[in-house]
């Protein structure tokens, strides 16, 4: 094998040592990569992008496993910057390989990750299928999500839905999303988890968790100033949790909020939410008495019209 | 005037209805919302036979605004959070069907956020269509058990269900749906317009149409 250079790659890059290329059998467009074969990433890079692909220049491997980790994140970048748009041609099973195969470097995989979100973010399939991949292999994987935009969380839950990751894998995604606040993101994931049929007792407890997460998540925003943010969590995990017939813990959410401590429009979404299934209800009960003790204090005008749809 | 320019609709009003005149005795209605305080307005509206919209503008005909003032405001923001899943769940893959009975009761989402209806309702009409995201948030935004209807109604009602037969398949459960619907009162578009105007729901019928009356009114003016 010799050293073969990337033109105008190299020469601007700040690496240590070359970046050892491959020269591969030539093959139409991507090459399908083998976890097997270590950190071996396959790419494909031509200055111009061909109208026809049977013409395709050769492929290069660039064998990321010859660098220090520290660097890899680096050689990616220079690649990426070219070349994103072939890597984004990969086949979401080729993208879930290519996440496995950076799964030792997570400053790799941030800079890949991050420089396809802001290229295309079109691409939530493929974005998905990478950190997928990632997240099997990675011992960083909480770092990773947390780490990452609010898009591809969002992107990466929306696609975990029953398959791909195991039950344990998903509990850490969860349990990063949790500490990282995302609320619609938790707020999908959620979902998601729920159609597992008989969840495990792990899963349940990761769900009651973020479900009291998203409570507190509401608090947060309100703290913020973020009324209609809170309002759209409120909404989405109560109707999660009337959808789940949790009307117990529904109702227990309601019996744990102050109308006082909270927006008028927030305290009138967790109402308005939990009305069908929850009106007759001690906690139900106990937040509309709050509510109107608040309004009667505040002298709102409008305080019995509100009453009026609540009751 | 019960209805103004949609331009002029208050930065401060996070919602409001849009109501336009769309051909001979058809009118459109559906939901101006703002998805953040102080953004642009986006239109939720159920355009046809699965084909839910959310856009960022209207075309084709002059449409006025409509503002609730049927619902307490401190409530909008709830019926906000729904246009925003509708807008979310309910476009892809579009599964709202059109149809011409309407029972409030039904109306929910599933585990996936998309818009249930239970019963043996047929679908909706533009005009139920906002009632039905109004119910989500069990907001009863007209009193519908009252609506009666008026002439032209059953015409209305017989092209609508002509017109679906020659699009679609009309077969089995969904024929008897759309057949059975036949016998509900319509619900005209400016009736939910001219009732979110009103002081307070859920507006009555006499109430509703009168108001609805003077949209149409207006409507013909801008027109």
């Amino acid at each position: 094998m010799s050293q073969l250079g990337i033109p105008n790659v190299v020469s601007r890059g700040t690496l240590a040592q070359p970046v050892s290329l491959v020269q591969a059998q030539p093959r139409p467009y991507v090459r399908r990569v083998t976890p097997a074969e270590g950190t071996t990433v396959a790419v494909a890079t031509y200055d111009e992008r061909p109208a026809d692909k049977s013409t395709l220049p050769p492929q290069w491997l660039i064998k990321l496993g010859s660098l220090p980790p520290s660097q890899r994140g680096d050689a990616l970048l220079m690649l990426t910057r070219r070349h994103l748009l072939d890597l984004l041609s990969l086949s979401t099973g080729d993208s879930e390989a290519l996440g496995e195969a950076c799964a030792d470097s997570l400053s790799a995989s941030m800079t890949l990750a991050k420089a396809a979100a802001q290229t295309d973010p079109a691409h939530p399939a493929w974005l998905s299928a990478f950190v997928r991949g990632f997240l099997k292999k990675s011992p960083h994987g909480s770092v990773f999500v947390r780490a990452t935009s609010p898009w591809l969380r969002r992107a990466l839950v929306v696609d975990i839905g029953v398959e791909g990751l195991t039950e344990s894998e998903k509990l850490r995604v969860l349990e990063t999303l949790v500490a990282s606040g995302d609320t619609r993101a938790m707020d999908l994931l959620e979902r998601s988890l729920l159609e597992f049929e008989r969840p495990s007792s792990a899963l349940s407890n990761a769900i009651a968790r973020l479900r009291v997460a998203g409570a507190a998540g509401v608090l947060v925003l309100c703290r913020d100033g973020k009324i209609q943010a809170a309002v759209n969590l409120t909404v989405g995990m109560m109707e999660t949790m009337r959808a789940t017939g949790a009307v117990e813990a529904l109702d227990r959410t309601l019996a744990s909020l102050d109308a006082r401590a909270l927006p008028i429009e927030v305290v009138l979404a967790f109402l308005t939410s939990a009305k069908r299934v929850a009106s007759d209800r001690p906690g139900y009960q106990k937040l509309i008495a709050s509510l109107e003790a608040t309004m009667l204090e505040q002298r709102r005008a409008d305080a019995s019209a509100i009453l009026s749809f609540l009751r | 005037m019960r209805t103004l320019s949609l331009s002029d609709v208050p930065k401060s009003e996070q919602l409001a209805l849009f109501v336009g005149n769309t051909g001979e005795n058809q009118r459109h209605v559906g939901l101006a919302y703002r998805p953040e305080p102080g953004a642009p307005l986006r239109y939720l509206h159920l355009a046809g036979h699965l084909d839910l919209c959310d856009e960022d503008e209207l075309t084709g005909v002059p449409y006025r605004a409509a503002l609730v003032n049927a619902v307490p405001q401190p409530f909008h923001s709830t019926v906000v959070a729904h246009c925003r899943r509708s807008a979310s769940a309910d476009l892809d893959p579009q599964h709202v069907e059109y149809g011409l009975g309407y029972l409030r009761a039904t109306i929910s989402r599933d585990g996936a956020d998309r818009l249930v209806v239970e019963g043996n309702s047929s679908g909706f009409t533009c005009a139920t269509f906002v009632l039905a995201i109004f119910a989500l948030a069990d907001l009863r935004l007209l009193a519908t058990d009252s609506w009666v209807d008026r002439d032209g109604d059953a015409e209305w009602k017989a092209t609508v269900v002509e017109r679906l037969s020659r699009r679609l398949p009309l077969d089995g459960d969904r024929a008897t749906k759309l057949r059975a619907d036949r016998d509900l009162a319509r619900i005209r578009p400016e009736d939910v317009a001219g009732g979110a105007t009103c002081s307070a729901a859920p507006v009555g019928y006499a109430e509703a149409t009168i108001a609805g009356v003077e949209v149409l009114g207006e409507l013909t003016g801008a027109t």
